[in-house]
């Protein structure tokens, strides 16, 4: 005999997928700050390094240069080249999405309210939204807002630490 | 490079990196001149015209890339030469390519030695 069918997700469920998603991208965007900070570290080590190359390159050129000191500079040298292999392997693994991107602002804030609901449920905050014409028009409008880093991820951070502040404001 | 112009830009907001790789390009019998800011290269361009532009592409304001198309709409002559750290580069790149321009990319740091060896120093 055939088993029961088991009933659509309760509100629970829905709450606990809405729990899971939200620690999804708090994680997601803990990774993203990692890999920026990163990229920030090695693009300013190679800055460094590319200076301190030419500085070798011209000191080793200079005519009253010893033998010794040729030596050693090109030692120096041969270490600042291990050193740019491994910042810029570090680098060619980051890619940061430089690509302009057109996006419309009522959809990316109603999916933000509505990762985040649970947490602004729980926090007793009531949230009524209000947008202009031209802003729900979105990409097809004739004045599409563009963003060059990843809006999903400024807009989820917004709304959370948003209820973070509110709740703290009414407690206070 | 061959020709009688012998005018470099080279452009890197980090001063230390731009003046030192003018005064390499110097020693090797180019006129370089080094620009810590892109506006400043566009500035310049107007009493001088280079042969070569050498621009470094993650810099704040203007990218590499624009710069390198600002010049060879300005002065299509101009050769060009990018260098970047960063794989996010190729995007830019793929994008002025659709635009039908076509540069040179060398990775970051340039060793001196290999980059006048690419000049045909």
């Amino acid at each position: 005999m055939d088993s029961p069918i088991a009933p659509r997700g309760s509100f629970e469920d829905e709450g606990q997928k809405l729990k899971a998603c939200e620690e999804n991208l708090r994680r997601y965007h803990q990774l993203a700050l990692a890999g920026r900070l990163i990229s920030a570290s090695m693009h300013e080590v190679n800055n460094r390094l590319a200076a301190l190359t030419n500085l070798i390159f011209l000191a080793r050129a200079t005519p009253d240069c010893s033998l010794l000191s040729v030596e050693y500079l090109d030692e120096a040298d041969s270490q600042l080249r291990s050193l740019g292999e491994i910042t810029s392997r570090s680098l060619a693994f980051i890619r940061l999405d430089l690509k302009v991107k057109k996006i419309d602002l009522v959809d990316l804030a109603t999916s933000a309210l509505r990762l985040h609901h649970e947490q602004i449920s729980q926090k007793r905050i009531n949230v009524q939204t209000r947008s202009s014409e031209s802003a729900s028009r979105g990409a097809s409008s004739s004045r599409p807002f563009f963003l060059r880093s990843d809006p999903t991820e400024f807009v989820g951070t917004l709304t959370s630490q948003l209820a973070d502040a509110l709740c703290t404001k009414v407690t206070e | 490079m061959p020709g009688t112009n012998r005018v470099v830009f080279v452009v890197d907001d980090e001063d230390v990196i731009a003046q030192t790789l003018a005064i390499i390009l110097n020693q090797a019998g180019f006129q370089a001149i080094a620009f810590d800011h892109p506006e400043k290269a566009i500035a310049a361009r107007a009493g001088l015209t280079p042969a070569l532009l050498i621009s470094d592409v993650m810099m704040p304001g203007m990218t590499g890339v624009e710069l390198a198309i600002h010049f060879r709409k300005a002065q299509p002559e101009c050769k060009v030469l990018l260098f970047s750290g960063q794989a996010s580069t190729a995007d830019l790149l793929e994008k002025a390519r659709a635009e039908g321009y076509d540069f040179d990319l060398l990775s970051k740091p340039i060793h001196p030695a290999n980059l006048l060896a690419k000049l045909g120093v």
